[in-house]
């Protein structure tokens, strides 16, 4: 691989995980959130 | 809105005026010391002392590059002239070049200049223009001669940044024939 | 904008999107990666190296409007006092600080090869260093005050005091000399780039700014939903403490 490939890579590579890392744990921990949620308010009566 | 919002969202209004002029005056006052490189035309008008490292910066004026033959063991040694179409300065400089480094291009040096006018410099950074063009457009306005990128900045982008090199030939607007 | 003030009635408005924006997030930003990395041209100076642009300009471009987003929070936060401003505040300041740090990151990548450094103290990386630095302030200051209300008061503080230094990083490139190149997309009429480049370019730039406001979106619903697990465990174990 020349130092101009590998450049490119190593950007998109650190991108590709930064952002994969924050969408994947966003995703995870509004999951989690909503599971904890409705087991403790299972009928949403303090929603609005 | 009521009066407390009110008087808060005034009470940020008028910070941000006071944060805005002290930081307009703070940046004029600094305004010599942000300059990254001087110019060979700041150059001549006020020679630094040769014991005063300082950054030049300018355009690689076009046939000044000489590179000396290689000595084995050493770093390669390049000559060329920095310039700002006014003026220009005599730099010598020994190490690797970056990969932008050509005729015509932007570049900032670092070092010293000593008595003889000759510009020593210990770095060679490369400018990069904010053109972008794939290569086929840049050899199609080379070979049309419209361009040369040894002698300056590529023509106004609106001539060029919609062109497909394979169906089109580049056109100069306020030019005929050619 | 009252209408989204209400925690409740976000959560239950921007429920339904959900699914949808984060499909529309990855899709965009893949067809930008691709259309980026394998379809566009090279450039005729810089060869490969120029598809470092394709994220470095995007992160750029996410670092400044995502700070300018957290100002307009902390302005509704500080005048307003919307728990969700001061939310979603909160959850932005490590998403903007990711951006930012990946903006430095890819620029020394790109700026090695290309310039011949990994770093300048010049105007432009430097003030772009100082923005870095106001993102994880943000992110430290609001979470360093026990009293949550006092600490995101403190940080739309620090948010609009930093502000400044936005027009300072767009024109940094325009006041001063910079080893840094000037903007290369002004206008879109007119932009000093080939449109092959072009259009790769906005779309990496749209998808990433989709994915950011996405995961936004997200850790702010994850924490108006913790605060609500919070209130209800602490009323349920008062109710279990209670005497029978």
């Amino acid at each position: 691989m020349t130092t101009h490939w590998l450049h490119v890579t190593l950007s998109w590579a650190i991108t590709a995980l930064v952002f994969g890392g924050l969408a994947v744990g966003a995703f995870l921990r509004q999951r989690a959130a909503a599971a904890r949620l409705k087991q403790l308010d299972p009928r949403g009566e303090r929603e609005a | 809105m009521t009066s407390r919002k009110k008087r808060r969202m005034w009470i940020l209004v008028l910070c941000g005026i006071g944060l805005g002029s002290a930081t307009a005056l703070t940046l004029t006052a600094f305004q010599d010391n942000l300059v990254f490189f001087r110019s060979p035309s700041d150059i001549v008008a006020e020679r630094p002392t040769p014991d005063r490292a300082f950054r030049l910066g300018g355009l690689v004026e076009s046939g000044s590059v000489e590179r000396q033959p290689a000595v084995a063991g050493q770093r390669p040694v390049v000559h060329f002239r920095v310039t700002d179409g006014a003026n220009m300065i005599p730099v010598v400089y020994q190490g690797v070049l970056p990969d932008l480094f050509r005729e015509g291009q932007g570049v900032v040096t670092m070092g010293r200049l000593g008595v003889d006018g000759v510009f020593r410099a210990s770095e060679v950074l490369a400018r990069h223009d904010e053109t972008y063009m794939p290569p086929e457009v840049a050899d199609a306005l080379k070979r049309a001669g419209h361009w040369n990128p040894a002698q300056g900045a590529a023509p106004d982008a609106a001539t060029w940044n919609t062109l497909n090199p394979r169906t089109q030939q580049p056109t100069i607007p306020g030019r005929t024939g050619s | 904008m009252h209408r989204f003030a209400n925690p409740g009635r976000f959560l239950r408005l921007t429920d339904a999107w959900m699914p949808w924006l984060w499909a529309l997030a990855i899709a965009v930003t893949a067809a930008g990666a691709y259309w980026a990395l394998v379809v566009s041209p090279t450039d005729w100076q810089q060869g490969e190296t120029v598809r470092i642009m394709y994220v470095h300009v995007p992160m750029a471009w996410l670092a400044m409007g995502g700070y300018t987003g957290l100002a307009i929070v902390s302005i509704m936060s500080l005048i307003w006092r919307h728990p969700l401003a001061d939310l979603t505040a909160r959850e932005l300041s490590p998403v903007g600080a990711a951006a930012t740090a990946l903006c430095l990151a890819t620029g020394s990548l790109w700026g090695k090869p290309m310039w011949g450094t990994w770093w300048v103290w010049d105007a432009r990386l430097t003030s772009v260093l100082v923005l870095f630095f106001l993102w994880l302030g943000h992110a430290a200051l609001v979470r360093a005050f026990d009293d949550t209300e006092r600490g995101a008061r403190a940080g739309a503080i620090l948010a609009l005091v930093g502000i400044v230094n936005i027009p300072i990083v767009k024109f940094s490139v325009d006041w001063w000399n910079t080893l840094h190149q000037p903007a290369s997309v002004t206008r879109l009429d007119a932009p000093g780039m080939h449109v092959d480049m072009l259009y790769p370019l906005l779309t990496c730039a749209l998808g990433f700014t989709l994915l950011f406001a996405v995961v936004v979106l997200a850790r702010t619903r994850a924490a108006v939903m913790e605060r609500r697990v919070r209130a209800l465990e602490m009323a349920r174990a008062r109710r279990l403490d209670a005497p029978q």
